[in-house]
């Protein structure tokens, strides 16, 4: 903090609650880059869809919505554990805080557990990622979101284990901030994915 | 100190990369790559045809590859200034740099072997060229280790100033997980996930040579630091 107010000179200091940008700066970095990723694949996406609308309106009608919608929720709860783990936090509230992220951790699961469902029923019905271009991007573009989601557990464990170890000083809440961040993105992604390849007609 | 063979080991990044394009993409022609649904005789022509060209810009990319060694270690040895970085940052970075070099050695010995006979059965060049390139659009482990030790190594700089902005760090570990959808190419034929599509290929190999010209000024802007603090 002091710092920052070194670097800004004569510039007063913001009033705290409204100039704070959640984490540090860099990961900002990261999650508009993968963001950028991920547009891009989806514009991809569109464009394919342009090309062969009944392909991609059949492929669509074999998803199973009700595993979208329960992923879609246990994300968004995750989501708002990690939020309520923030806001503990920041009242020094340790073990509220971790209990909250082994709350979003187990949310996560539950994504993993009933995606793993939803692959194994497609794959067993012969629907693979070769089936044609609904499915390459129905797997690729699930299939890269699950990679997200499995390396966000592994910064949630992260996030609990500097929870579990106290937190005592400003850069514990930054490094709290910059996973919660990550975790945020990869919901926001879902939000985006879900309606994309599941809904839209 | 003398960090004279440091500024050019970073500038050998520069060199590498040169070379390697020149020879690869602009004399070798190995750039588009050939489509992974081409049939045999058209991968045979491909080799057939101006196969001294073809040998010369393999020969050449053999050549720059000489630079790529002391790029990694150099990465190392910058790495190693960061107080309180761990050595298994520095040495997954140098070991895993190493593996990179595998992962551009290998493919090149089946296109060499490809280009020496041409005249071979057009079934058996077809072959080369799919583990030529499926080994070299593929092979993602080795970089992806090698941006984690050092995003890792940049992580655990925590000074007000630290030796590389912390904004590499994050940068570094999105190149890494650019390099995953390689992974795909394994799948497809032709579209965007294939080993000529633009999240299969393009975008790995861009975003691998952006990050390398970009880590290359800041390891120099490093070196001048170690300089300005030695004088």
């Amino acid at each position: 903090m002091m710092a920052e107010l070194g670097i800004a000179g004569k510039r007063a200091a913001p009033p705290p609650a409204r100039g704070h940008i959640p984490g540090e700066a860099g990961i900002w970095v990261f999650v508009l880059g993968d963001l950028l990723m991920f547009a891009l694949a989806f514009v991809l996406f569109t464009y394919y869809r342009a090309g062969d609308p009944a392909l991609f309106a059949a492929g669509q009608a074999t998803l199973n919505q009700n595993y979208g919608v329960i992923n879609t929720l246990l994300l968004l709860s995750s989501s708002w554990f990690v939020v309520l783990a923030i806001h503990a936090a920041k009242d020094r509230a340790a073990v509220p805080a971790a209990n909250f992220l082994v709350l979003a951790f187990a949310c996560g699961g539950g994504f993993v557990a009933v995606k793993f469902m939803e692959y194994g029923e497609k794959l067993r019905a012969g629907l693979s990622l070769t089936t044609n271009d609904f499915f390459m991007y129905y797997y690729v573009l699930t299939g890269l979101h699950f990679a997200h989601v499995a390396i966000g557990m592994v910064v949630l464990i992260f996030l609990w284990r500097r929870c579990r170890a106290g937190i005592a000083s400003e850069r514990d809440i930054g490094f709290l901030e910059s996973g919660a961040t990550y975790w945020h993105m990869v919901d926001v992604l879902w939000i985006i994915l879900f309606p994309l390849i599941y809904l839209l007609k | 100190m003398n960090t004279k063979l440091q500024r050019m080991s970073a500038w050998s990044a520069l060199a590498f990369l040169g070379i390697f394009f020149a020879g690869w993409a602009l004399l070798g022609g190995f750039l588009p790559p050939p489509s992974p649904n081409a049939g045999a005789d058209e991968i045979a022509a491909f080799y057939r045809q101006d196969s001294n060209l073809l040998r010369a810009g393999l020969v050449v990319v053999q050549f720059s590859i000489v630079f790529y060694f002391p790029w990694i270690a150099v990465l190392s040895a910058q790495i190693k200034r960061i107080p309180g970085v761990s050595p298994v940052c520095i040495y997954t970075q140098l070991i895993s740099g190493l593996g990179g070099v595998a992962a551009l050695l290998l493919p090149y010995f089946f296109w060499v072997a490809a280009a020496f006979r041409p005249e071979r059965e057009p079934a058996l060049l077809l072959l080369l060229n799919d583990l030529g390139w499926l080994v070299f659009s593929m092979t993602f482990a080795p970089f992806v280790a090698q941006n984690l030790a050092i995003a890792f190594a940049m992580f655990s700089d925590t000074r007000p100033e630290p030796l590389f902005p912390r904004w590499m760090a994050y940068v570094t570990l999105w190149v890494a997980l650019t390099f995953l959808p390689a992974g795909f190419i394994l799948f497809f034929k032709s579209g965007p996930f294939a080993w000529t599509g633009l999240i299969g290929f393009w975008i790995p190999l861009g975003a691998f040579s952006v990050w390398t010209l970009g880590m290359q000024a800041l390891v120099l802007k490093a070196i001048a630091r170690q300089e300005a603090s030695s004088a």
